[in-house]
């Protein structure tokens, strides 16, 4: 019993030396047999092994195929070797995380000749570390176990020639029953066409498809200083609104109807409600707002001393008393040293309006307005004034406000509670988006992801 | 250059170039409606405005004659209250009852420059005051009650600095 390992790169059986394997396990490269020759020979004498053996081939094959299994590479070989041509075994069979998780140890084996027997070794080691791996008893063992079973229970005779023969009764005896699982659902490898040797591994099929879709819509792969394949990207703003789109969609953030043209929002049932709601707001607030509206049972109230008018009230009824009279005459003076120079309070309302919107002004000091209106009832009712309100909504938002101020209530409430720009301080953004990199030509498992994180400083 | 005679409300009578007293939307409006002639020695009322105020408002109206017309009043064009000229700041360091006077002789007489300066120094005499503040400055009796007070303090609570 001997074993042949043989590279990946073709060559010819009888121009290499081969390395036999004695019983001790022990690799001893050795010249190649002369026993091509006589296999064509032995095939001869036994056609009818011959037909049964190429009929299993067939079959072979077609599970293999079947399985999308890359072994199908053997299938060809195996039907190469029918003529005895070119019975060069790959070992680079596999290289997916599935058979890492085998640890490589996956080794198939097929008597070429009742002398030697070739190897099939699936897994992402080296060709040197096969040959390590081969040196350690046990897989001797298994290799030779193989053999002697293919040997014994399919061929069921000594002279067969050269063949590569498993069928599933035989995989399922002596490969792990995992792998045996995931060879027949096709785990191990991707069959893109039914073409023959187009089976990829899982992991780079993947890779594969993803590369592709992205160079299609235009995108890079990897990291490029190739100035078309940037400007290529930089001409993609289509897509890149897709990814805005697709993004804005999974975030759940939904786009702004209004911005549809072809839509009318005026004229569905939410709006008709909203707008009912807005009226009640408009009523409510007026309600609110009304100066007559007081406590004091329309009272009337001198707007110097804040007096309450109730002994004018009275006098209709019967004359001042002493104390009330005093405080007439009291009332009276307070109020003529106050009209000794012109007040404040002389100024119609018109004009205080105007002093608040230069008060207001271009900086929106709606501070100094608040401070205003905590001066008394009067200014109270003028910092309160809509209008006022209402400008510097508009200065804010522009033509984004609409006529009225909608579920805010009112100008003033609007302007508090809406989010908007504030023209004091410094606005930071920070972005952050993940990108990936390039895939080295030599190892195509890695793949680095960057994630890019920058700050745009607004003033 | 013709002159216009113009009467204030407590008699005086004062003698002014036509394109000064023009600068008054009111008085410019009224002279086209009426069409006077211009050489006639006609006397226009201003009931509403004493001969002090109206001595200053002819001051400044002259001072500023040669000035363009003030823009159409825009909602958003630029509005400061730092840019009172130095003439006007000058002009303007007058007691408050003046002030208000000149604001009401301004409105009353429609000339908007001097409506906009005025009310600009107001507006900054208000500015970046507390409401105490503010009512010793215009000598104003707070009448909110207390509770009234809080709850203005507390509508207003949203602008204080965080």
């Amino acid at each position: 019993m001997s074993l042949q390992v043989t590279n990946v790169k073709r060559r010819r059986l009888n121009e290499m030396s081969c390395l036999f394997c004695d019983e001790t396990g022990n690799l001893v490269e050795k010249p190649k047999p002369q026993s091509f020759v006589n296999i064509q020979r032995a095939a001869d004498r036994r056609k009818d092994d011959i037909k049964a053996f190429e009929k299993l081939i067939d079959e072979i094959k077609h599970q293999l195929t079947s399985h999308s299994f890359e072994v199908s590479l053997l299938a060809k070989r195996l039907a190469e070797l029918t003529e005895i041509e070119d019975a060069v075994v790959e070992n680079r069979v596999m290289k997916s995380l599935l058979i890492d998780k085998y640890g490589g140890n996956v080794l198939f084996s097929y008597s070429s000749d009742r002398s030697k027997s070739s190897l099939v070794f699936m897994g992402n080691i080296p060709l040197d570390e096969v040959i390590e791996h081969i040196r350690t008893i046990n897989s001797t063992n298994y290799i030779v176990q193989v053999a002697k079973q293919l040997r014994k229970e399919i061929l069921r005779t000594e002279v067969i020639p050269d063949g590569y023969l498993c069928d599933e009764i035989l995989i399922e005896q002596f490969l792990k029953k995992e792998v045996v699982h995931d060879m027949k659902r096709g785990m191990l490898s991707v069959k893109r066409t039914e073409g023959k040797f187009n089976a990829v591994r899982p992991d780079l099929a993947l890779e594969q498809s993803q590369n592709r879709s992205s160079a299609v819509t235009g995108g890079l792969i990897g990291i490029t200083k190739n100035e078309e394949a940037m400007q290529r990207w930089l001409l993609l703003y289509p897509f890149k609104n897709s990814i805005h789109e697709a993004f804005s969609s999974y975030l759940g953030i939904q786009a702004d109807s209004t911005s549809d043209i072809n839509y009318h929002n005026e004229w569905t049932q939410s709006r008709i409600n909203k707008d009912e709601k807005d009226i009640q707001n408009i009523k409510k607030y007026f309600n609110a707002c009304n100066p007559y509206n007081d406590d004091d049972n329309c009272a009337l109230r001198n707007i110097y001393t804040d007096a309450l008018n109730k002994i004018y009230e009275d006098n209709f009824q019967r004359p001042p008393t002493k104390a009330e009279a005093k405080g007439l005459l009291n009332e009276f003076n307070s109020l003529e040293t106050a009209i000794m120079t012109t007040h404040i309070s002389s100024l119609p309302i018109e004009i205080i309006f105007l002093i608040l919107k230069w008060l207001v002004s271009n900086d929106l000091d709606l501070k100094s307005l608040e401070t205003f209106s905590a001066v008394c009832r009067g200014f109270y009712l003028c910092a309160r004034d809509p209008e006022i309100w209402r400008l510097a909504c508009l200065r804010v938002w522009g033509l984004n406000c609409d006529n009225s101020p909608g579920k805010y209530l009112s100008w003033r409430n609007m302007f508090i509670e809406r989010a908007r720009v504030q023209f004091n301080g410094c606005y930071i953004s920070k972005t952050t988006y993940i990108r990936h990199g390039e895939n080295s030509f030599q190892d195509t498992f890695y793949r680095p992801w960057y994630m890019v994180t920058y700050f745009r400083y607004l003033r | 250059m013709s002159k216009i005679k113009l009467q204030s409300s407590d008699g005086e009578t004062f003698e002014v170039e036509i394109e000064i007293a023009k600068c008054s939307v009111t008085i410019k409006t009224m002279l086209e409606d009426l069409g006077m002639d211009e050489d006639e020695e006609e006397v226009v009322p201003l009931p509403n405005v004493n001969s002090a105020i109206l001595r200053k408002v002819i001051q400044w109206a002259t001072y500023h004659k040669d000035d363009p017309p003030p823009p159409e009043d825009d909602e958003n064009k630029e509005k400061r209250t730092d840019d009172i000229s130095s003439w006007d700041a000058d002009f303007l360091k007058v007691d408050q009852g003046t002030l208000f006077e000149l604001i009401l002789a301004a409105n009353y007489l429609d000339i908007k420059g001097l409506l906009d300066v005025t009310c600009k120094t107001v507006a900054n005499m208000i500015k970046g005051k507390a409401p105490e503040e503010i009512r010793k400055t215009f000598n104003i009796k707070n009448d909110f009650t207390a509770s009234e007070e809080e709850q203005v303090r507390k509508e207003n609570e949203w602008c204080e600095e965080k």
